[in-house]
């Protein structure tokens, strides 16, 4: 929760905050090639999480996936070799812009404590804004495939490092046992994933303070954490 | 709770705790139980960590249902802690669930012989949130001297 915005090189192929693919034209239309490709294939990618969420990965087929993003199968198959190929690359591209919200959030902030509120206050209000991105980086399905597995533990590894830094600024931070950012990143993901399993995505902004407070509580103490947290409500 | 390996593991578990100890005690008996079973026998921490089978209460829409039973137990052990008269709505979540991705990273990544070597760390982590950090830390440094 250091780095700056402008180190991050350029988000994934759908920037963060863009808006879902609009649906093409039916019939005859003049868009190029590279606007239909485009568009088809970010289709495909926001649409797998919800297909995920409703199967789980291992009953998902290539046919609830371009049902779910209203594409053929040659689409599909001029994209991707495979589900698996689709889900990395679905989750490469959400965790990727998930970052570039976080990061940019950090950035408006100099303080530790500060910088995580607004974090996960951003990556929250991305999540609320794309349901199926939600689904994607939240669902605990895709367990049984080891390939997609190594990539979610590295996602989640990467936020892991990102909220251990928090150790080196907060007066708690240095006096804490080894596994307190693996249970915070995994409890986190876990209420969120039981929102988003519920279909209550809508609500991911109602839990910010009270997230906030529990992610800090453990770096600053109870007190302080609810008063940055309190801070959120106000701000 | 449907699932039979999830059902083994919360009758050991609840064998295990005494209701009538405080809840440092039952949280230390508890997590000890579930990590040495999960860690001595593969097969059941692959059905509840890897590979939860569809219709299961651990399949990705049992897994909120049986993240609030077990949240919910803690909730209420929890309740004679001094620090717990008013806590978070979402305190027991996010342990439960935090405790779970943990020891689910632990079986995936084939290191589930390892699981009982984090019971300071999960127990001190728990604990802070109730008790005074350094008394969480104190519990903590005496069991990992205990071995």
């Amino acid at each position: 929760l250091t780095a700056d915005a402008d180190s991050l090189g350029p988000p994934g192929p759908l920037a963060a905050g863009t808006p879902e693919p609009w649906p093409l034209p039916r019939g005859r239309h003049r868009l190029p090639f590279q606007v239909v490709a485009e568009n088809q294939r970010q289709r495909l990618l926001l649409g797998i999480g919800n297909a995920l969420a409703e199967h789980g990965y291992a009953a998902l087929t290539i046919k609830h996936i371009i049902e779910e993003a209203g594409v053929s199968r040659a689409t599909f198959y001029g994209n991707f070799d495979d589900k698996r190929d689709c889900v990395l690359a679905a989750h490469r591209d959400a965790f990727e812009r998930l970052v570039v919200v976080v990061m940019r959030a950090c950035a408006t902030e100099r303080e530790w404590p500060r910088r995580a509120r607004a974090a996960l206050s951003a990556a929250l209000a991305f999540m609320d804004a794309e349901p199926g991105v939600a689904r994607l980086l939240t669902l605990n399905t895709v367990a049984g495939d080891t390939v997609i597995v190594r990539e979610v533990l590295d996602s989640n590894a990467h936020l892991v490092t990102l909220l251990r830094d928090g150790r080196r600024h907060t007066p708690f931070g240095p006096l804490l046992p080894d596994l307190v950012e693996e249970g915070l990143i995994g409890g986190l993901l876990a209420i969120l994933g039981a929102r988003v399993v519920d279909g209550r995505v809508e609500s991911l902004l109602d839990l910010g303070p009270e997230l906030v407070q529990l992610l800090l509580t453990p770096y600053v103490g109870l007190h302080e954490a609810a008063r940055v947290a309190g801070a959120t409500e106000q701000a | 709770v449907k699932s039979a390996a999830a059902e083994r593991l919360l009758e050991t578990v609840n064998a295990s705790c005494d209701p009538a100890a405080d809840f440092p005690d039952q949280l230390h008996a508890t997590l000890a139980a579930a990590l040495a079973l999960l860690g001595s026998d593969p097969a059941l921490a692959h059905g509840i960590c890897v590979e939860p089978s569809t219709g299961d209460d651990l399949s990705p829409r049992g897994q909120p249902r049986w993240l609030t039973v077990c949240a919910g137990k803690m909730r209420r052990a929890a309740r004679s802690c001094p620090g717990a008269d008013t806590p978070p709505l979402f305190l027991e979540p996010l342990l439960v669930g935090g405790i779970y991705w943990t020891v689910s990273e632990y079986v995936r990544t084939g290191r589930g012989e390892l699981l009982p070597g984090l019971l300071p760390d999960l127990l001190e982590s728990t604990l802070a949130y109730y008790l005074d950090p350094t008394e969480a830390s104190h519990i903590g440094a005496a069991v990992r001297a205990s071995g």
